[in-house]
């Protein structure tokens, strides 16, 4: 999507939970953050925090100076690895995964998501 | 400090994202001209956030057909009140979004940053998509011929001289 946007000439930024992959995508600009899935800015209400991954965020955008930028931002995530580890999951298994349980197939092939 | 990507994710999914390459290749960019006080920027969200005066996205039909995924798109009016919003996601929880639509699309932290002057101004409407696009060859047709596109025109039509993506 990055790369979709970044063609028709708008700088883009790609703030994720996963660098690595944004990066193998080659997405021009990328802000890495250790946080569970669903919590790119951070915990709900920790205005401070959404507002540092932000301002990182456009600094990036506005002052990376060549392709495949990658900062990634230095915020331990404030709950125990178990309590973040279900943050980042749905309240129950998606349509596609529950189908991967019982076909192991799905699975090798590879789901498809925009980044 | 670098960033590991699968500190979070289960161990079964692993193998999917080692091996990913990309769509594409070759490098894009263009440059970020402006200074950033007079710069007006857009926020993109995969999060599946709506207004709930709109459609919600179809996660119906993905409940019938699990390898389909919705690839429409919604405009948010930036001065959008965190209570009008609404999600419609099966891939990540939706409680702690629900709570503060920020830790998403973070439209209170930017106007925070217009007001103090660090950046010049945010669009019109920002941008919300449904991140997960199903799971067979063609999952990303619909995406490039039609919602990448009217992406791209909602934004060139707003004056976005930047946007910040973050997929869930």
């Amino acid at each position: 999507m990055a790369r979709w946007i970044e063609k028709t000439g708008i700088p883009t930024v790609v703030v994720t939970m996963m660098p690595a992959l944004a990066m193998a995508q080659l997405a021009p600009r990328v802000v890495g953050v250790e946080f569970p899935f669903g919590h790119p800015f951070g915990m709900p209400n920790d205005r401070k925090t959404q507002r540092r991954v932000l301002e990182t965020a456009l600094t990036v955008l506005a002052g990376a100076t060549s392709f495949a930028t990658r900062i990634d931002l230095d915020i331990e995530w404030p709950q125990p690895r178990g309590e973040a580890f279900k943050a980042g999951r749905p309240q129950e298994p998606s349509p596609i995964v529950r189908e991967m349980l019982s076909n192991s197939d799905l699975l090798r092939r590879g789901a498809t998501t925009v980044e | 400090m670098k960033v590991d990507d699968y500190k979070y994710l289960p161990r079964m999914f692993r193998s999917m994202y080692e091996n990913d390459s990309a769509v594409e290749e070759g490098k894009v960019w263009a440059g970020f001209d402006k200074r950033l006080s007079r710069a007006r920027v857009a926020l993109l969200t995969s999060a599946g956030l709506y207004v709930r005066s709109q459609p919600p996205f179809d996660i119906e039909r993905e409940r019938r057909e699990p390898a389909w995924g919705d690839a429409s798109h919604r405009l948010i009016p930036r001065g959008t009140e965190p209570s009008d919003l609404a999600m419609s996601h099966l891939h990540v929880r939706n409680d702690d979004v629900l709570v503060d639509p920020n830790i998403a699309l973070p439209l209170a932290p930017l106007a925070d940053l217009v007001e103090s002057g660090f950046v010049g101004g945010a669009t019109a409407e920002h941008v919300s998509v449904m991140g997960y696009q199903g799971w067979h060859d063609n999952s990303l047709d619909r995406w490039q011929e039609e919602t990448a596109p009217a992406i791209a025109r909602a934004l060139e039509e707003q004056d976005a001289d930047g946007v910040v993506l973050a997929p869930m």
